[in-house]
């Protein structure tokens, strides 16, 4: 019985192995006339890789940085929370409480904004402008 | 550079050697509102010379407590994913010789 079984288990095993060396010299023969057409430069490019940057859209990112903002306790009239309100002016934030905001705007897209940049953000608008122009920022 | 100014980059640089030393956020959330209330502890002062010294002060802490290597975001220069993946510079390919 186990002489059998051997038997059978060798025979498939080697017609398999046949089976398999058949499918792998079939493509080499004709891969030199194949590729060159395949794998065009324009191929490539028509997926998008896993790795790639999936870019944010405006409304996406105003959501988040207005969200963000709601859950700021220092913020005095959460009724004035929109795309273009101004910290300080709207929201009644002083310059220290501006600068906490932009490191939490930071925070939420992952990235890092320069100190000269990020004095300049004074608004959701502005940051939302500068969000975008970030490729990096998701 | 106003006041201001000078008050604000400050805090932010204070806020980030705060957060290069806990790396973490909810540690440094703490460390932030003692900074916050170190500034707040000297909000009313307008002598120019006093002013200064406490500029003076906070540089002078900032460069004591110096990282020596400070966090940056990956794709920030300096960070690890700087640079990587740029678009190749040239995509044509070579135009065919005829030999």
């Amino acid at each position: 019985m186990f002489r059998t079984a051997l038997l059978r288990s060798a025979r498939s095993a080697t017609s398999q192995a046949v089976r398999i060396s058949g499918t792998i010299a079939r493509p080499s023969l004709s891969s030199s006339v194949v590729t060159k057409s395949r794998f065009a430069p324009s191929a490539f490019q028509a997926a998008r890789c896993y790795s790639a940057a999936a870019g944010l859209s405006k409304t996406e990112v105003e959501g988040r940085i207005v969200d963000l903002l709601k859950n700021f306790d220092k913020v005095s009239d959460a009724s004035k929370l929109s795309p273009t309100s101004h910290f300080s002016n709207d929201l009644g934030l002083d310059s220290l409480d501006t600068v906490e905001v932009v490191m939490a705007i930071e925070e939420e897209f992952s990235i890092e904004i320069p100190d000269k940049e990020a004095d300049a953000i004074h608004s959701v608008d502005k940051a939302v402008e500068y969000i975008l122009s970030q490729p990096d920022a998701h | 550079m106003s006041t201001k100014q000078a008050v604000s980059s400050l805090y932010r640089r204070s806020l980030k050697l705060a957060l290069d030393w806990s790396v973490h956020r909810h540690l440094w959330r703490g460390q932030a509102m003692y900074i916050r209330s170190l500034f707040e502890a000297n909000k009313h002062i307008r002598d120019p010379r006093q002013q200064r010294a406490l500029f003076q002060e906070a540089e002078d802490l900032l460069e004591k407590w110096k990282h020596p290597d400070p966090y940056h975001a990956p794709t920030a220069p300096g960070g690890s994913k700087f640079e990587r993946n740029l678009p190749a510079p040239i995509l044509d390919p070579p135009p065919h010789i005829q030999m």
